[in-house]
């Protein structure tokens, strides 16, 4: 086999046995070994994993007050045009933190159980803030959002946790931009779906496809058999890549396509799972998330102790036939979180793997048409969250308190929670403080959040109270 | 025929030298340029020129360009038929899954971007006007609508029609078109924009990315810094909701049915929604109130073409789409001159255009450590079609143009780029290689990379076959290669000088030399492909030099 220097030194960071390793190299795999056993003894590793459901999941839809009062003020704004969910099909929790009920969408079984486990938490009235804002400044004309109401720029606030400008990279990517790169130069994100969020300065993804694509074929470089020939032309190729480097966009080109073929390597057998998880978008995605986890917790070559991962769920911009669509999407969301919930715990990481969900906004609580068959809803702005793990403050939710003294916004058109007269909720928590509460419990420095949240400093808290 | 090719770097700056000496002291005494009759161009600069002004040189074109010269080849583009996109039925918002199925060619060709992703690698492989298509693909980039948003190929199709038909016009002229165009006016929300909610949305972007950027530049395109030596907004928020005003009172023609909304023409006044108030706009000009919608609008476009961020912010746009993602900044100041108006109006992109392919710094290269772009996938893909002939998968026809799955899988989807931030940013870094821009490496991944050599083994190895949407398919034809195999150097010289127009080091071509070796003499097609594939796939060759 024809080595390259370049190889050399990625082989010996690797602490391949077998290799002949001068003694810095060797050094380096003792250090690397000495990583591999940390993560054995499971004390280090943390996951993020990041559920992004597109088109702007209804929340109103998705947790609903049963205090007959309250369900009285959602129910006169739903119920004559066939949106609202009667209240005996909802699946109830008592968040303790609030004196009253609540019911989830009855298509959630899979998350009530994680709720009533105490592994999953709702998160209220969350969106992009540029600072706290009431109706009243609203209205008024303070600094908002830009393009409020917007897909294409509230999914981006959304991803980049910034609010006031168009930023080029995600709070993922920035998030993941603190920690230095693996040895194995294993990127620590990893998209199953494209996406701002996974882009940082220095960051940039692990782009690979869904279950049930094996891992050991999400990179595979084609048409290379065992003949001769081939390996000369496979070591030619090798070759090209380590000369010529004088032109800057040359060498950066041979460098990318070298980690994707190393990478390609890395991932050279699949991983089984006991967990079954739902034939789905997001249940494939999902599986092959906690594959990836798996395969990193066991395999030799990695053992990162740090992981971000971004999948998405499309279909949720429901401005008509709100009732069946949102149904059939949301079971896909619970079983899918559900069993990759199994699926860490099956692992052994059940404690060190945090799934959220995010999404483009809320929608207006006043419906938009009416009859079951055709109502939906408008695109609006605050809306609720699960964070769901084990290390998960969980059965409860958190937020801040807003003009009712909780942290549920008041569901009344034109009430005090609403920008103008349908229902779109003013957020009480930012974006930012959603993020830095989950990327401090990731490891992100209290001092270092600014870097990640240019913004935060704005908002009261950078931590929510929602993680162990 | 064994054409002079210089292996390494400083033969070739050697031979430019000597070319630019002979130019420059030659017959005319101008730039050394085709055209010229006392000089032929040589082969490498040829290449090199149709590398930047096509959608990459086919061996007759070289052959073409080398009879006639670079600039009568400039002046025959300028003035090639225009290929472009037809005109499609409208068809309902909604689609009728009765008469239009799930699945059916209905739906396929009237609710997706597949007939003009078709069309443009048909027009990008075959059509004539390779210029024109080359800056307006790059003017789609800067101006951009998504089919992401704006969905039917008959709302996408005008829209692709300006960028064409005003390649080679004036700025102002397409900006206006622009800003009347139903699909932008869907995508940005000009469409429907009122004077009691003016929407923000266009005038955001039309002044961010469409014309002048967020911070001042000098006419080299460098950023103009304060005293506290940090840049200058062009503009604020302020200035924002002013233009936001400006751009009220805008809807679609009327409909030509029920739920079938006119995407085809232009957007039409309606008076009773524009806000009638004076509005303040970039530099402190003031539109005088109740002047009408569209002397508000044609106000402001003048507002905004007369900016002095114009020139260099477009001017190094189009360099990067079209030579190198780092013009040196007196590059850009001389392209910028000229659509300043230095020679001629301002913002004549024909002469811009000409000005940027005829700098001496895309002819020859100041740096080589530098200079250069990453060919981005779709420019890939038709870059190695047209260097070998392609055709259909049966060899007897033309290929179908079904390559956009290709492009996607490479990271960008014809048509359909993620956001109005297009497919990468003219800003984004190259990746450890301090402070330099490389806008194409925004979308070249882990998986994008491998995508791009897996393709180049499709197209080499095998061919993309006739499908449901492929009923012609794809294949390459590298017979006129198999002459040359049974001498592995001559093999690879020829392929220095048609991929890479003589920049191969001697050890890259050691190195292919040997491998093509590997192969027994008697398999005369295999030794081809295996040179081609190496070159294809090198990091030397995806950089544009």
């Amino acid at each position: 086999m024809l080595l390259t220097r370049r190889e050399f030194l990625l082989e010996s960071g690797r602490a391949c046995i077998g290799y002949a390793l001068g003694a810095a190299a060797f050094a380096a795999g003792v250090e690397r070994f000495a990583l591999i056993n940390a993560f054995a003894q499971g004390s280090g590793y943390r996951a993020l994993v990041c559920v992004f459901l597109a088109g702007g999941n209804d929340g109103n839809n998705m947790v609903v007050p049963l205090d007959p009062a309250e369900y009285q003020a959602y129910s006169s704004a739903r119920t004559a045009s066939g949106l609202a969910i009667p209240a005996d099909t909802l699946l109830p929790i008592t968040p303790p933190s609030l004196a009253s009920s609540f019911g989830l969408h009855p298509s959630l079984a899979g998350l009530r159980d994680l709720w009533n486990a105490q592994k999953l938490s709702v998160v209220c009235n969350v969106g992009p803030l540029v600072q706290p804002l009431t109706r009243a400044q609203y209205q008024a004309g303070a600094p908002r959002p830009y393009q409020l109401f917007s897909h294409s720029d509230q999914i981006a606030q959304w991803q980049s946790a910034i609010a006031d400008r168009v930023s080029p990279t995600g709070w993922g990517g920035r998030t993941a931009d603190r920690f230095e790169p693996h040895s194995s130069d294993f990127p620590m994100v990893t998209a199953l779906s494209g996406g701002l969020f996974t882009r940082g300065q220095t960051t940039a993804p692990l782009t690979i496809s869904a279950a049930p694509t094996p891992l050991n074929q999400v990179l595979v470089l084609n048409g290379f058999s065992t003949r001769a020939d081939d390996a000369a032309r496979r070591a030619s190729m090798e070759y090209l890549r380590t000369i010529d480097a004088n032109n800057a966009l040359v060498r950066s080109t041979s460098t990318i396509v070298q980690r994707a073929l190393d990478i390609g390597r890395t991932l050279d057998a699949d991983v089984a799972l006991g967990t079954v998880f739902p034939n789905t978008t997001l249940g494939n995605q999902l599986k092959q998330v906690a594959k990836v986890i798996r395969f990193n917790s066991t395999s030799p070559n990695l053992g990162l102790e740090r992981q971000i991962f971004f999948c998405q769920l499309g279909g949720f911009d429901t401005h008509q036939g709100q009732v069946t669509t949102q149904a059939n999407l949301l079971t896909q969301v619970s079983g899918a979180i559900a069993a990759f919930y199994d699926a860490t715990a099956e692992i052994g990481l059940a404690d060190q793997v945090t799934t959220f969900t995010l999404s483009d906004f809320g929608r207006t609580l006043q419906p938009a048409g009416t009859g079951a068959g055709t109502v939906g809803t408008d695109h609006a702005w605050g809306n609720h969250h699960f964070v769901v793990g084990g290390a998960v403050r969980g059965g409860d939710f958190y937020g801040s308190a807003g003009p009712n003294g909780t942290v549920f916004p008041v569901l009344q058109l034109s009430g005090p929670s609403d920008t103008d007269n349908r229902g779109r909720w003013i957020p009480t928590v930012a974006v930012e403080q959603y993020a830095a509460t989950l990327a401090s419990w990731y490891g992100v420095a209290a001092s270092d959040l600014p870097l990640v949240f240019p913004n935060i400093g704005r908002f009261e808290t950078a931590d929510l109270g929602f993680m162990g | 025929m064994v054409w002079f090719v210089p292996h390494s770097t400083w033969q070739r700056k050697l031979l430019l030298a000597l070319l630019l000496f002979i130019g420059t002291f030659g017959v005319t005494g101008s730039a050394r340029q085709g055209g010229d009759p006392g000089l032929a161009p040589d082969t490498a600069d040829i290449v090199r020129f149709l590398e930047q002004a096509t959608w990459g040189p086919t061996p007759g074109l070289v052959e073409h360009v080398r009879e006639i010269g670079l600039e009568a080849f400039l002046e025959e583009q300028f003035n090639a038929p225009i290929s472009s996109y037809p005109t499609l039925p409208l068809y309902p918002t909604t689609r009728d899954t009765a008469t239009c199925p799930n699945g059916s060619a209905c739906q396929r060709d009237n609710y997706t971007m597949y007939p003009l992703q078709t069309r443009f690698f048909t027009n990008a492989l075959y059509g004539e006007d390779q210029l024109r298509q080359r800056v307006a693909f790059a003017l789609h980039q800067i101006i951009v609508v998504s089919g992401l948003e704006v969905t039917h190929p008959s709302w996408m199709a005008p829209y692709l029609q300006i960028l064409d038909r005003n390649a080679f016009g004036n700025f102002r002229q397409l900006l206006y078109e622009i800003s009347t165009n139903p699909a932008m006016g869907n995508y940005l929300d000009i469409n429907n924009n009122t004077r009691t909610r003016p929407n923000e949305n266009y005038a955001r972007e039309i002044l961010q990315l469409f014309s002048i950027g967020t911070v001042q530049l000098n006419p080299d395109g460098t950023p103009v810094v304060g005293e506290d030596g940090q840049p200058i907004a062009t503009y604020d928020q302020t200035v924002i909701n002013n233009f936001a005003r400006v751009f009220t009172g805008w809807r679609f023609a009327p409909a030509v049915a029920p739920g079938t909304p006119n995407y085809v023409d232009p957007m039409v006044v309606n008076e009773a929604q524009h806000d009638t108030g004076s509005k303040t706009l970039l530099n402190g000009t003031v539109l005088s109130a109740r002047q009408g919608t569209r002397k508000d609008l044609n106000d402001a476009l003048d507002n905004i073409f007369d900016h002095p961020n114009v020139a260099p912010f477009i001017s190094k746009q189009l360099i990067q789409h079209l030579v190198t993602s780092n013009p040196t900044p007196d590059y850009v100041a001389r392209v910028a001159s000229v659509f300043s108006g230095a020679n001629g109006s301002r913002g004549d992109l024909k002469e811009v255009i000409r000005a940027i392919l005829f700098d001496p710094e895309a002819r020859v290269p100041e740096n080589d450590a530098t200079f250069g772009r990453l060919r981005h996938p779709a420019q890939f893909i038709a870059n190695v079609l047209r260097a070998f002939d392609a055709r259909s998968a049966d060899g007897a026809g033309q290929s179908d143009g079904y390559l956009n799955p290709q492009s996607v899988a490479m990271g960008m989807d014809v048509f359909r780029p993620a956001s109005v931030f297009s497919y990468f940013s003219p800003s984004a870094g190259l990746p450890g290689g301090a402070g330099l821009r490389a806008p194409e490496f925004g979308i070249l991944s882990t998986a994008t990379a491998v995508a791009r050599l897996n393709f180049v083994n499709t197209m080499v190895y095998s061919r993309i076959n006739v499908s449901t949407n492929a009923p012609n398919g794809t294949s390459l034809d590298l017979s006129s290669l198999v002459p040359l195999a049974s001498a592995p150097g001559a093999l690879v010289d020829a392929l220095n000088e048609q991929l890479l127009h003589g920049l191969m080091s001697d050890e890259m071509r050691g190195s292919i030399v040997s491998a093509v070796g590997a192969i027994p003499a008697t398999q005369a097609l295999r030794r081809a492909r295996s040179a081609v594939y190496l070159v294809l796939t090198s990091s030397q060759y995806q950089v544009e030099r």
